[in-house]
């Protein structure tokens, strides 16, 4: 299945419905990237969002940098701090 | 233009005018008179009564199990001569059980099959009693008394959570009185607006009861004034459509059926309630008064009754289409799998059974995790959680936006909650280190927290179900490790009760204090364990399909729940969705955006709500998780 990536700001209710959800595919991430299914939904969907374009290895490296600086922020936890969450893990995009 | 009969091979007859009656059922035709439309003749979407198992006493004035099932009942008491015979229904049959202590007609009941409550009524001597006896699936026991001794009394809720209303003392007495029970004893609180006897009823939950018509005055002084109680007072609402006196029901008050009784003269009539307004419904096949009721809006149970002569008779309401509950704009009444003829859009449609989606909510105005959720997918609270600091704010859903209400007392985090967005509950949770592993208890009035007794076992990341009248948490971290306590709350104190069989902290969790369930979790590992709670002790059942940890999700009982998102093994957020329903889990739609140490709440595994965590960082993202009842979609020919 192709994809499109896009940046894009969640307002909230309306971002994305129950009916946008059944026809085509939508992956959120980290840094405002979302993954959308390439059909006429999605494009339409794209648009409705004002989202910006991105190539995956451009939203692979925004989504990279916000892993890496929430891994810093785990890391500078106390062991006790520590125990209550794990670290963040890598994330590659579909 | 291609002729509609050469693309399906069948024509459609043109008929002058309206086609009724049952031998035209499932017919499709045009309506050339006027109007020019299609139609189609059926009972749509119609609910229909079939005979049950016959009871072995016949009786009216009896009492039934108000939130009992069709398939598992309970009925005891009444009428012809003071009965104390107690039977169960198994959705086929009844068997006699022990029988009550105090023989005695009129009586009210509420609560299950295994867990069920008879109070109020005459007994052969006359008068009144005001007698309460709990049933435990095998024997009936006393109980403190009614503070308000009577007969013709209603009720509903279950055995620890009960409500009791209405009623007569004799003579031209009619009472408003209304008493709530917390599984120990009776205490009086608001009236009903009308003083009655021998209403219809409905309620699950002492929360969700409704009052239907009855007797004002002695004779035929029968109403179809109807108020509903919101677990404080009493509301008027709108009038049934025909008198009710002697009415049995089962539902609730935003969902439920009103049947038979006497206005005067035996009545057969059911009327279905969708917190708005009244349909009639298919009639009962028997009429008949003073008959007991069980059950829900879409399957119930009507018990006995007065033809007038005693009767034994049992019949079983299922309602296989659309509750009146979800209409939609362009087909209130439709049943999945219909076609019909849209005369506006001049399109034929198809209704199918819904299929469930995450669609995004509104937006925490605080972007945290690890805080606690309650609450239904349009009311629910977000309670404390963390930043990088450790918060005290609460913010409240309303199934559009969130709004900051006031904080609690002491702010923590990994702590749970529970409850409504009117009277909820926040225990356990870290505030440190120090002070990991919190004690901390605080109840919400609806405006403010108030500090409340503190759990025995101090511990944070835990999880609970119920209400603060009867809840329960379980499971959590304490300072040896993962913990398997599971403690029980009535209002006003922590009791231990059965452990866990697997010891674990951030699963999900939820239910009621009797029907609860604890799915994933982690201990070293993320877990894929399910345990179910049946008010005594914890069962392992079939496991998640996935294992995970600090997920989100809800439960409406141990039959019925939804898990989502979380921390996956080896590591690694997941945004997969899962449902329960009583003997295993499915996958279902995914959410938008995977995240893990978040909240969720709702009231079944058809409506939930998903918010805030980390994704990483945090998140102020919700999502509304609905299964619509059916959906529609128009045919074309390609």
């Amino acid at each position: 299945m192709a994809n499109k990536y896009i940046t894009a700001s969640n307002w909230g209710k309306d971002f994305f419905t129950h009916e946008e959800r059944t026809n085509f595919y939508l992956s959120g991430q980290p840094a405002n990237v979302w993954v959308v299914g390439d059909n006429s939904f999605g494009d339409a969907w794209i648009v409705k969002v004002s989202g910006v374009s991105k190539t995956k290895v451009e939203a692979q490296a925004l989504v990279d940098a916000e892993i890496e600086t929430a891994q810093a922020t785990w890391d500078a936890l106390s062991a006790e701090e520590k125990e209550n969450s794990d670290r963040p893990t890598d994330i590659t995009l579909p | 233009m291609t002729a509609f009969k050469t693309i399906k091979g069948v024509p459609v007859k043109t008929i002058s005018g309206d086609r009724a009656g049952a031998s035209f059922e499932g017919q499709l035709y045009y309506d050339s008179d006027g109007v020019g439309i299609f139609k189609f003749v059926g009972a749509l979407g119609a609910g229909t009564w079939a005979s049950g198992g016959a009871l072995n006493t016949a009786r009216n004035g009896l009492g039934a199990a108000q939130a009992g099932t069709q398939t598992a009942s309970l009925a005891f008491g009444g009428e012809g001569g003071s009965k104390n015979e107690s039977e169960e229904y198994n959705g086929t049959s009844w068997t006699e059980g022990n029988n009550l202590n105090t023989a005695r007609a009129s009586i009210a009941g509420a609560g299950t099959q295994t867990a069920g409550l008879g109070f109020g009524g005459s007994p052969a001597s006359g008068g009144t009693t005001g007698v309460t006896e709990e049933y435990n699936g095998t024997s009936w026991s006393e109980q403190n008394d009614l503070n308000s001794a009577r007969y013709g009394i209603k009720g509903g809720g279950i055995q620890t959570a009960a409500l009791a209303f209405a009623g007569t003392t004799g003579g031209s007495n009619r009472l408003a009185v209304t008493e709530k029970y917390d599984g120990t004893s009776w205490t009086e609180v608001n009236d009903l607006n009308t003083a009655r006897t021998d209403p219809g009823n409905l309620g699950t939950l002492q929360t969700n009861s409704l009052c239907a018509g009855g007797n004002t005055s002695p004779g035929a002084n029968y109403i179809s004034s109807v108020e509903t109680f919101d677990g404080t007072s009493w509301t008027e609402v709108a009038n049934t459509n025909v008198n009710k006196h002697g009415a049995g029901g089962a539902g609730t008050s935003t969902d439920g059926i009103i049947f038979g009784g006497n206005i005067p003269g035996l009545q057969a009539v059911t009327e279905a309630w969708n917190g708005t307004s009244w349909t009639e419904v298919a009639d009962l096949a028997t009429a008949r008064t003073a008959l007991a009721g069980a059950g829900t809006g879409s399957s119930a149970l009507a018990i006995g009754g007065a033809q007038p002569a005693n009767s034994s008779l049992t019949e079983e309401w299922s309602f296989s289409g659309i509750s009146p509950t979800s209409p939609v704009a362009d087909y209130t009444e439709a049943k999945v799998g219909q076609l019909y003829f849209n005369s506006t859009s001049k399109t034929f449609k198809v209704t199918y059974a819904g299929v469930g989606a995450w669609a995004s909510g509104g937006n925490l105005n605080t972007a945290r995790m690890a805080g606690a959720g309650l609450g239904i997918q349009t009311a629910s609270l977000f309670v404390a959680g963390e930043t990088g600091s450790i918060l005290g704010i609460v913010e409240n859903y309303n199934g559009t936006s969130w709004t900051e209400v006031a904080d609690i007392n002491t702010a923590r985090k990994a702590n749970t909650a529970l409850g409504t967005t009117s009277a909820g509950l926040t225990a356990g949770g870290t505030i440190g280190p120090p002070g990991r592993y919190q004690t901390l208890n605080e109840i919400w009035n609806g405006s403010g927290w108030t500090e409340a007794g503190d759990l025995n076992t101090g511990r944070n990341s835990l999880s609970s179900a119920g209400t603060t009248t009867a809840g329960l948490v379980f499971s959590g971290v304490v300072s040896a490790g993962e913990s398997a306590t599971n403690e029980s709350w009535n209002g006003s104190a922590w009791t231990e009760v059965a452990d866990l069989n697997t010891a674990r902290n951030n699963g999900t969790g939820g239910g009621i204090s009797t029907s609860a369930i604890l799915a994933g979790g982690l201990t070293t590992t993320p877990l894929a364990i399910t345990e179910t709670w049946n008010g005594s002790s914890w069962t392992e059942v079939s496991d998640l399909n996935s294992a995970r940890s600090q997920t989100g999700g809800t439960a409406q009982n141990n039959t019925n729940a939804i898990v989502f998102g979380g921390r996956t093994p080896p590591g690694g957020d997941t945004v997969n969705t899962e449902s329960w329903d009583g003997s295993s889990w499915t996958e279902i739609a995914n959410l938008a955006t995977a995240r893990d140490q978040f909240q969720g709440s709702g009231a079944s595994n058809s409506s939930a709500l998903a918010f805030g965590g980390s994704t990483p960082p945090y998140t102020n993202a919700t999502e509304e998780w609905t299964v619509p009842e059916f959906a529609i979609k128009t045919l074309t020919t390609s």
